[in-house]
């Protein structure tokens, strides 16, 4: 079911990606009477979720770069222009629980864990 | 301890050698319920790969093109959408060895009993899935495997590396059974004694305590390791308990040791996998079961195994319980279970009821590989025991219409109603083989025939105690010859006369 969900939001994307302005909206209706007529209306809510993450990745995949505080306008520079060269899209994300350091989280798949908190669970795996 | 690991770990990183950020691979859960989790990412995980989500381990068990199926073993609340899952690089293993004796852990081998960490114990790990012993690692059963009730060692000998079922109704002795023959072990001299291993699958902690205490009391929790999953606990730690212990017991089995495994009980156990392969979506069958249930627990007993000299002889026994709905044995694990074993102790409500305590019968009851196992002092009374038996059960079945009879055959009745009794045998009172071997041979000889019914168990009781005082040197040849030979014979008859037992023409 959700492999089908993530048909239809692959569909929707390259179509919208080719169209703009008005011929959006009325894309966006079309694919409303498709599902109706396909009878997978009731997959619509996933279809929506699963649009939502592809949107957000459709330039290439996020880097998450989560800190404890904001980062330095240089610092995220820094940042966006290194993940560039990998085909990521840099993104800061604030997460207070981590201390200190930095994670950076790519794609969905990969985790680079430079945090205190990050540390300390390591530490607290190791002693247990 | 700890204080010196923290600072060896705290100067490391300021050398800038080990803590550097190592990137991992990991995925994120999607969706979690009823103990089973979908996780997006983790491109390179293994099936029946440990992986570990918010501090609780899951084990890796469905490999989809976007998604993957795993179940949690622990609790599952906690989790929430989104939350990391970290991979553990290791298939999921239990802890082996020698302090696991006279313990209680739950089927992770974390210890349940109170009585400290099992850390540092000197313990290794073995996977819960292994292969099995091949065919030139084999070595067919040769020895017995005592369980000290006279009917099933005499009827239905069981050896050592054999897969020998129990089954039979809610309520009518399986696990006393089971419990009774690992309290037997105690009869075994300590070099060749077994060691024993109790997974309890799905049950109540309540009983599990209450055995342990018994155990604990006769002495024989020493050479015991328990394995519980109770009633509460997530199903999949139902589902690998059994496996679990089997590893456990195979390192002894693999250290040339000998080893015996109950499984209380595999009707559960299916349950359970069938409950976690019904969540993870996969096509039932017959009654709802996966289609992969036979090979579960075909693949769980064929690890019990007598290991040829070369791999060091050891041994793993396996006594897996089966429990029935109204005596069905023709339902889907009944039967799969019955044709994967050696045989089976089949247990019946009737004879329950009657008072006939255990309740085998021994009529459906089997023991395929068992017979070669048996001692020869034992064999020489149990292949004429059976033969009365049966003749027996034979004409007391017609006796019900018959008025009278005629002298042989009541004869033949009453001698079969009295070793029907001589078969009754209390809970936690298993006696060893030289002492059954005296008592059966002075039942099929007659010794017992002029004595009343209901003063059976009554004789039997005096004449083990006149044994144990004067008869010691009898007990003795027996045990240590484990042969019956006709100087003994002829020594235990004379005992008897002298003790007043008289043997009817």
């Amino acid at each position: 079911m959700q492999n089908k969900a993530r048909l239809y939001a692959a569909v929707l994307l390259s179509s919208l990606q080719k169209a703009s302005g008005s011929e959006l909206e009325k894309r966006a209706k079309r694919f409303r009477d498709l599902l109706k007529k396909r009878g997978d209306l009731k997959l619509a809510a996933n279809i929506l979720q699963e649009f939502k993450k592809l949107w957000r990745e459709r330039k290439g995949k996020i880097a998450e770069v989560q800190s404890a505080k904001p980062l330095l306008r240089s610092q995220a520079a820094v940042f966006r222009k290194k993940l560039q060269k990998q085909g990521f899209i840099f993104e800061n994300k604030v997460d207070e629980s981590a201390i200190g350091g930095v994670a950076v989280l790519l794609g969905n798949e990969y985790f680079v864990d430079n945090t205190v908190k990050g540390k300390l669970r390591k530490i607290g795996s190791m002693i247990s | 301890m700890a204080k010196e690991f923290l600072v060896d770990i705290l100067k490391k990183e300021l050398e800038g050698k080990d803590l550097a950020p190592k990137g991992e691979e990991i995925g994120k859960v999607v969706s979690v319920g009823d103990g089973v989790l979908q996780i997006e990412g983790l491109p390179n995980v293994m099936f029946s790969e440990m992986v570990e989500v918010a501090g609780t381990p899951a084990l890796v068990l469905n490999l989809e093109e976007y998604t993957l199926g795993a179940v949690v073993l622990g609790k599952d609340t906690g989790i929430k959408e989104g939350d990391i899952v970290r991979r553990t690089g290791k298939v999921l293993s239990v802890p082996v060895g020698e302090s696991l004796l006279g313990r209680v852990v739950n089927p992770l081998g974390i210890p349940l009993d109170g009585r400290g960490s099992l850390a540092q114990k000197g313990l290794s790990s073995l996977p819960i899935e292994r292969s099995a012993p091949s065919v030139m690692d084999r070595e067919s059963v040769n020895v017995s495997l005592a369980t000290g009730m006279k009917a099933v060692d005499a009827a239905i000998p069981i050896g050592r590396g054999q897969r020998e079922l129990i089954i039979g109704d809610r309520q009518i002795g399986k696990s006393a059974l089971a419990v009774d023959t690992i309290v037997n072990q105690l009869n075994e001299p300590e070099a060749s004694r077994p060691v024993c291993i109790y997974v309890a699958v799905g049950q109540k902690y309540s009983k599990v305590a209450q055995m342990v205490k018994e155990l604990q009391d006769r002495g024989a929790m020493d050479y015991t390791i328990v394995v519980a999953a109770g009633a509460s606990d997530p199903v999949p730690l139902w589902f690998i308990a059994p496996f679990a212990g089997c590893s456990m017991g195979e390192y002894f089995r693999d250290k040339g040791k000998d080893a015996l495994i109950v499984y209380d009980d595999l009707s559960k156990h299916a349950w359970a996998w069938r409950q976690i392969a019904l969540l993870l979506r996969r096509p039932p069958g017959r009654e709802a079961y996966p289609g992969d249930i036979f090979y579960l627990h075909s693949r769980l007993l064929e690890r019990a195994a007598k290991l040829s000299k070369a791999k060091g002889g050891g041994s793993l026994t396996a006594l897996p319980i089966v429990e029935t709905q109204l005596g069905d044995v023709s339902a889907y694990i009944p039967t799969n279970v019955i044709s994967i074993t050696d045989g089976q102790i089949y247990l019946e409500t009737d004879l329950f009821a009657k008072g006939q305590r255990p309740a085998v019968n021994i009529g459906l009851s089997v023991s395929r590989v068992g017979s070669s196992a048996q001692t020869k002092a034992m064999k020489k009374v149990a292949s004429k025991l059976k033969l009365e038996l049966a003749q027996y059960q034979e004409l007391a079945a017609f006796v019900q219409f018959a008025q009278d009879l005629d002298e042989a055959t009541r004869k033949k009745i009453e001698r079969g109603a009295r070793l029907m009794e001589l078969l009754k045998q209390d809970q936690y009172a298993p006696l060893p083989m030289e002492q059954q071997v005296c008592l059966l041979f002075c039942a099929i000889a007659g010794y017992f025939d002029s004595i009343p019914m209901e003063k059976v168990r009554e004789s039997e009781k005096r004449l083990l105690d006149l044994l144990q005082a004067k008869g010691k040197n009898i007990l003795e040849a027996i045990r240590e010859t484990k042969d019956f030979d006709e100087k003994t014979q002829s020594l235990l008859t004379a005992a008897l006369e002298d003790y007043g037992f008289k043997a009817s023409a």
